[in-house]
């Protein structure tokens, strides 16, 4: 078998059996007694010892093995889950984690393995463990000697209907390994032959490895069928043996447990169940679930994320053209140019919305590792801390939910570090002696907002500002003019930590100035909010997408500009009588609200020179609190625009995020309201 | 009484060798033909009680001569005789009928065996 050609899909598998069996762990110590989760650990880690030991990965399958040793004597309650067993069960997994980094990339460390293996066994009692290593060899001498004490054998949703069906029509359901004798030649052809004559008694239900892998001789002399058929199995055995160059037959009852198996779907059988609709001959049966189980198989595909990229970017080129060619059916008097672009931009819209949505994926991808950190921090810092996730199943594009895990992370970090009081504080202070985090991710318009709020002690302004004058960062005086939440902004400054004690998890100052940028650079808004006291709220806004973003455009002197829709509240048009002077600040009342006026350009050259004539076009911008009135030439109108990056040789420039084509070619900048206000 | 066995193979080598396994593991060669046409008619005169057919021949292949034996007698037993890599026609020669298979070079024991199974089903 070409192991690396089943790489890519053995980690992304192996690392969902992970989580679950992070996920699972996790909550077992909330629930101890709740066997189902032990059982749903056990097939977790039996089936990645299955898939491992198939790819030859053997450190993998010699920590999986012990790991479902380990298990096994939780499943049948002659061990509970103690803390110390948790704390060894977890440590073991990272080094599974560690693992499969080191399969993907073999240029980092080895790995060892030893050491924790040692932890598991120490866990066990010695004499259960005498009596469980008993237990395995009975065990394999009951099953073919050839098979690595499991059947590797996956069942797919479909293939355990076939069985339930079996066992009501009262058929024998059996694995029969075959062995073929050492020396065969044309072996995959013997396979065949035992293929074909069970095909006339019965159903092949599933093959260990996959048909086709028989077909192509890429298998050892031994494969495992789950058959079920009418006969008794002495029958099935004796017509098998008619086959010559056969060294071995083993049958074996398949048993109710065996379902254990996920119900995961293994995108590598796929194949194999194609290829064996493919077999000339066969049982018409099989032919008919195959055809079942064709149309179950393919509704879902791994892709991979860089063709989903490129296929963005062509996307984001054929938007452009498209705005381009509808600018030209405007102009053009030919009504048949008219109406063939607005086909072409109504397909183009369908196609943007279904490829956008091709990249979206449910940001539990991030919560999930949460818990688990969030568990280990609290031991170690000896803090109750409870994490509730809100909102896991909210969709964002693909490449904000990869760069959006570190911040979340630190700012989870220190909600349990600086936010989250002792356990005597909090009692001190009339709370609970848990604390408390929620993470929540939300919808709000086309932004997500992603909230990390804790009911810890709450952020002291005071104490910001004094750190701030201490640290030379302004001085006495312009901290005594700031507000609280002004105050509370600092804390995303460079240097900057109020923590009095440095720990290895947060309190270096440079975490949430890194965090900010990180937000920022995804164009995304962060916000803080705090009851001294109370807690903290730090809010993360993020466009729902990266790649292309509905803008108005506007004129200023020979300039065209892209204001993302987001951050408009609304056009107006200001005339002179309408403004006012505050603070020789130029301010307009709009709804009783005033809101300060500056013209795009001044803005953009840092110096205010606008000269009135009649009225003006003003567009209302907001970006979080701040609210301002831009005064620009022309409004041209809204359209989508694709964002395109200025290139690492500009840096970053302050108001601009980005730019983009138009249509008639031209190059427009977008503007960053965020950091232009 | 000896089982009678028709080896059919285009050259002359080959047959001769099966012959001399054959016969000393207690089969009667009943008849050689050379390619699928000369098969067809000995099968019909001689009545073995199994068939070696070589699967590349001239004038008639072995698979053709399987299909055609097959036809007019659906209890025939006929196993094929294969060169290495001759997967897909292994396969073909199985599905016309074929009840087994072996491979050259010839294994005496391996031959034999296969006889036995076929000639006991």
């Amino acid at each position: 078998m070409d192991v690396n050609e089943y790489k890519d899909i053995y980690l992304a598998e192996a690392r969902e059996y992970l989580q679950s069996l992070n996920d699972s762990l996790l909550k077992l110590e909330s629930e101890p007694d709740n066997g189902e989760l032990v059982q749903e650990m056990f097939r977790a880690a039996h089936s990645l010892k299955g898939m491992s030991a198939t790819m030859g990965y053997d450190h993998v399958t010699k920590l999986t093995h012990e790991m479902e040793n380990i298990l096994h004597l939780l499943r049948e309650g002659s061990l509970a889950l103690s803390s110390p067993l948790a704390d060894v069960l977890f440590s073991s997994f990272d080094t599974l984690e560690n693992l499969l980094a080191h399969i993907e990339n073999p240029q980092l460390p080895e790995v060892a393995t030893q050491s924790v293996i040692d932890r598991l066994n120490e866990q066990m009692n010695p004499s259960e463990a005498e009596e469980l290593e008993v237990c395995a060899t009975a065990e394999e001498v009951l099953e073919s000697p050839m098979l690595n004490q499991d059947h590797p054998l996956v069942l797919e949703e479909f293939e355990k209907e076939i069985i339930k069906e079996a066992k009501e029509q009262g058929n024998n359901l059996c694995f029969i390994t075959v062995k073929i004798s050492e020396g065969s030649l044309l072996k995959s052809v013997r396979a065949y032959m035992v293929i074909k004559a069970l095909e006339e008694l019965g159903v092949i239900i599933k093959a260990q490895p996959p048909v086709s892998d028989l077909e192509e001789d890429n298998f050892e002399h031994t494969f495992t069928i789950l058959f079920q058929s009418s006969m008794e199995d002495d029958a099935i055995e004796r017509c098998l043996y008619n086959i010559s160059e056969i060294e071995s037959i083993t049958l074996q009852e398949y048993l109710a447990s065996e379902e254990v198996n996920q119900s995961q779907i293994h995108k590598k059988d796929e194949a194999p169940q194609k290829n064996s609709q493919e077999q000339p001959t066969g049982n018409k049966a099989v032919n008919a679930t195959n055809a079942a189980s064709l149309a179950v198989q393919e509704k879902t595909v791994r892709v991979d994320t860089s063709k989903l990229d490129k296929l963005i970017n062509l996307v984001g080129e054929l938007v452009i053209n498209r705005t381009r060619i509808v600018e030209l059916g405007k102009t053009e008097a030919s009504r048949g140019i008219m109406d063939a672009s607005e086909q072409l931009d109504r397909i183009t819209s369908e196609l943007q919305s279904a490829i956008m949505k091709l990249r979206m994926v449910p940001i539990k991808q991030v919560f999930d590792r949460f818990p688990r950190m969030v568990r280990d921090l609290s031991k170690e810092k000896g803090k109750n801390v409870c994490l509730e996730m809100i909102g896991e199943d909210t969709e964002l594009d693909r490449s904000i939910v990869n760069q959006i895990g570190d911040p979340l992370i630190h700012l989870l970090r220190n909600s349990m570090d600086h936010g989250i009081e002792s356990t005597e504080e909090r009692v001190k202070a009339g709370k609970t002696s848990e604390g408390n985090i929620t993470l929540t991710a939300r919808h709000e318009g086309s932004y997500i907002a992603i909230e990390v709020k804790d009911d810890g002690a709450g952020l002291d302004a005071e104490k910001i500002l004094r750190t701030a004058v201490k640290k030379k960062m302004m001085t006495k005086e312009e901290a005594d003019a700031l507000k609280a939440e002004e105050a509370y902004n600092l804390i995303f400054a460079n240097g900057f930590s109020t923590a009095k004690k440095v720990t290895d998890i947060s309190g270096r100052g440079v975490g949430m100035d890194a965090v900010k940028r990180i937000v920022e650079g995804l164009n995304g808004l962060i916000e803080v909010y705090s009851v001294l006291g109370k807690g903290t709220s730090i809010i993360i806004r993020l466009p729902l997408t990266l790649a292309i973003i509905r803008a108005l455009l506007v004129r200023t002197g020979d300039e065209i500009y892209a204001i993302p829709v987001e951050n408009i509240r609304e056009n107006l048009h200001v005339t002179e009588e309408d403004i006012k002077n505050v603070n020789k600040q130029k301010v307009i009342s709009l709804r009783n609200e005033v809101i300060p006026l500056v013209s795009l350009e001044g803005c953009l050259k840092e110096q205010e020179d606008y000269h009135w004539t009649g009225e003006v076009p003003t567009v209302i911008v907001v970006s979080g609190e701040k609210k301002s009135g831009l005064m620009v030439d022309e409004l041209l109108g809204q359209q989508e625009i694709v964002i395109k990056s200025l290139g690492s040789m500009m840096g970053k420039l302050k108001g601009i995020a980005g730019a983009t084509v138009l249509g008639n070619g031209k190059v427009a900048l977008i503007l960053n309201i965020a950091t232009l206000l | 009484m000896l089982a009678g066995i028709l080896i059919t193979d285009d050259t002359a080598f080959m047959r001769m060798t099966l012959k001399n396994i054959l016969s000393k593991n207690g089969f009667d060669i009943v008849g050689e033909a050379a390619d699928g046409l000369e098969a067809i008619d000995k099968y019909k005169s001689e009545k073995p009680d199994l068939v070696t057919m070589d699967i590349t021949m001239p004038n008639m292949d072995g698979i053709t001569a399987i299909k055609e034996i097959m036809s007019f007698d659906a209890g025939a037993k006929i196993i094929v005789c294969s060169a290495m890599g001759q997967k897909t026609l292994v396969i073909e020669a199985l599905n016309a009928g074929a009840k087994d298979f072996i491979v050259k070079p010839f294994q005496p024991d391996r031959i034999v065996d296969a006889i036995h199974k076929v000639l006991s089903s």
